[in-house]
């Protein structure tokens, strides 16, 4: 089967300490059917899982410079519409039958719960399913003049990559580029108290009813109140 | 639930009326029954389009100082913001310069952009900074004015109690067993092919808000809080029922059952694909350790359902009015 298919909210228990550490490398997918269901569309997932194996390769385990690589491969190669990405199910499938050696490779395990959290939950918190997050993450920073850039940007700070896409101002695109221009290069502490401020300071406005270049000097301003 | 704060510059919260006069999928009219909640048919739509129009009206415009207020189209703007939780969309569309009267809209909105509910809140914000005097808005985009937020709903609109009851009034003082519990306001036979639901014609002045026709005034207020109050404990009943017919697939013995479990599953599962509602379902009921979890889940689909707040609000304002 080389098509895009959802685990159902019944393969739940199919997220086992031994497949976050390795000692089950992969489930037979063929014994899986009963937990499995097609996608809303047929997606071919060949070029996808070659994309995947190539930038796994480029890597060496728990390296966090993989994170941009991995979201631009997973978002180039899955053409979802946000529709068909809200749907935990397809991470899900991705993360937990189809590739368990991604989310090993790119996270060490610690503790079952954070991993499990890593197979299983939906969103782009840092510790969500990992194909979930670097898709998500993607499509969130994508700007069409130039694909990408942003999303290299916000993926290579982990401190502002975290505090970022755990808030609901990231799903404002020009809000979400003011943050990761003027906060690039902040260190994590910086980055976690601006977040704080701009979060504050955008709750007495409408972000969505604000220019680019106002919502970055409303960052700046951020920065400078917390020094 | 979002959180509201209080601003600490002046601040309308219910300054703005949003009105949607027309509804179209796929540039087909619908009837728009309702005008704060629109449920739509779930698979067989493209795009949405709304047509309507946000009014400014004074109690907005007293969020600009005295002096700027005859300026409001130069220095307000007015927006709608579309949100759509789980598709992580937030999108504000321009509707016009923020001065006192009315503005039209049109908004359209892709089924690939939306799943699950979505809203569309109405804001007038400060377009450009100023220096006013303290305890008013100074900043591009500050907040000055809201109003009640349009939900819609892509799944079909809730077929009212009646379409799985049959409803009858008896005199419980006639009835051979009945007439034991006069206390009884009603009784719900769950066995046959229909339920029954029996409401105690005795109590008359109750009978009488129930059977209250008119769509405004105190018996109108009233009857929406009286069929809530009664409309929860029958659900809940039906509810109970229906989920103790549930096989292992979903299945349940009689119609009436599947169609209360199709009523509730949206309600219940918001955030679960429509396709995955039942398989969590039946997994609840299955592990008795989640009992009191299925029953609050089915308490939060009722009162997300039945409105409750709307109509009790709605009975406080009337009666407030009359005093």
């Amino acid at each position: 089967m080389n098509e895009l298919r959802r685990l159902r909210a019944s393969g739940r228990h199919l997220v086992t300490e031994e497949l976050a550490r390795g000692t089950v490398g992969r489930y037979d997918e063929a014994a899986l059917s009963a937990h499995l269901a097609p996608a809303e569309r047929q997606i071919a997932l060949d070029g996808f899982d070659r994309a995947l194996k190539t930038t796994l390769e480029r890597f060496a385990p728990g390296d966090p410079q993989m994170d941009p690589e991995l979201a631009m491969a997973v978002h180039q190669n899955l053409p979802l519409s946000r529709r068909e990405a809200a749907d935990p199910g397809v991470w899900r499938y991705l993360a937990v039958v189809r590739h368990p050696e991604a989310v090993r490779h790119r996270w060490e395990y610690r503790s079952f719960a954070t991993m499990r959290s890593r197979f299983w939950q939906r969103g782009t918190r840092f510790d969500a399913n990992a194909f979930s997050r670097w898709w998500w993450v993607a499509e969130l920073t994508f700007e069409p003049g130039a694909p990408y850039a942003l999303t290299r940007l916000a993926l290579s700070n982990g401190a502002l990559s975290t505090h970022l896409f755990t808030r609901q101002l990231a799903w404002h695109p020009p809000t979400l580029a003011a943050c990761v221009r003027v906060l690039r290069d902040a260190s994590g502490p910086e980055v976690e108290r601006t977040m704080r401020i701009f979060s504050k300071m955008l709750s007495v406005r409408v972000p969505e009813a604000m220019s680019a270049e106002a919502l970055e000097a409303l960052a700046r301003a951020a920065v400078s109140r917390d020094r | 639930m979002r959180r509201e704060r209080f601003l600490p510059f002046a601040f309308a919260r219910h300054g703005l009326r949003l009105a949607v006069s027309e509804l179209a999928l796929d540039g087909k009219s619908l009837p728009l029954d309702e005008h704060e909640v629109i449920h739509l048919d779930d698979e067989s739509w493209r795009e949405l389009r709304l047509v309507g129009a946000v009014e400014v009206g004074d109690e907005a415009l007293a969020s600009l100082p005295p002096d700027e207020r005859g300026r409001a189209d130069q220095l307000a703007a007015l927006w709608l913001v579309l949100r759509c939780d789980r598709t992580a969309l937030r999108r504000g569309v321009p509707v016009g310069p923020g001065g006192a009267g009315t503005r039209e809209f049109e908004l359209t909105v892709p089924r690939a952009e939306v799943d699950g509910p979505f809203e569309v809140v109405p804001w007038l914000v400060r377009s450009r900074a100023g220096a006013p005097p303290p305890g008013y808005a100074a900043s591009e985009g500050a907040r000055l004015a809201s109003g009640p937020r349009l939900y819609v709903y892509p799944h079909e609109p809730a077929p009212r109690a009646g379409d799985f009851l049959e409803v009858v009034y008896v005199r419980f003082s006639e009835d051979a067993v009945l007439r034991h519990q006069p206390w009884r306001l009603y009784q719900l036979e769950t066995h046959g092919d229909t339920p029954v639901l029996r409401i105690n014609a005795d109590h008359e002045s109750i009978v009488r808000v129930l059977d209250a026709r008119g769509q405004t005034g105190l018996d109108a207020r009233l009857r929406e809080v009286f069929y809530d109050q009664i409309s929860r404990g029958v659900w809940s009943l039906l509810f109970t029922g229906a989920v103790e017919s549930l096989d292992s697939e979903g299945r349940t013995h009689r119609p009436w059952q599947q169609g209360v479990i199709r009523e509730l599953l949206p309600h219940m599962f918001p955030e679960t694909p429509k396709r995955e509602r039942m398989h969590e379902l039946v997994a609840l009921r299955e592990d008795e350790s989640h009992l009191s979890l299925l029953a609050e889940k089915c308490d939060e689909a009722l009162q997300r359902r039945l409105d409750a707040v709307k109509h009790m609000t709605r009975l406080i304002e009337t009666t407030v009015g009359q005093r």
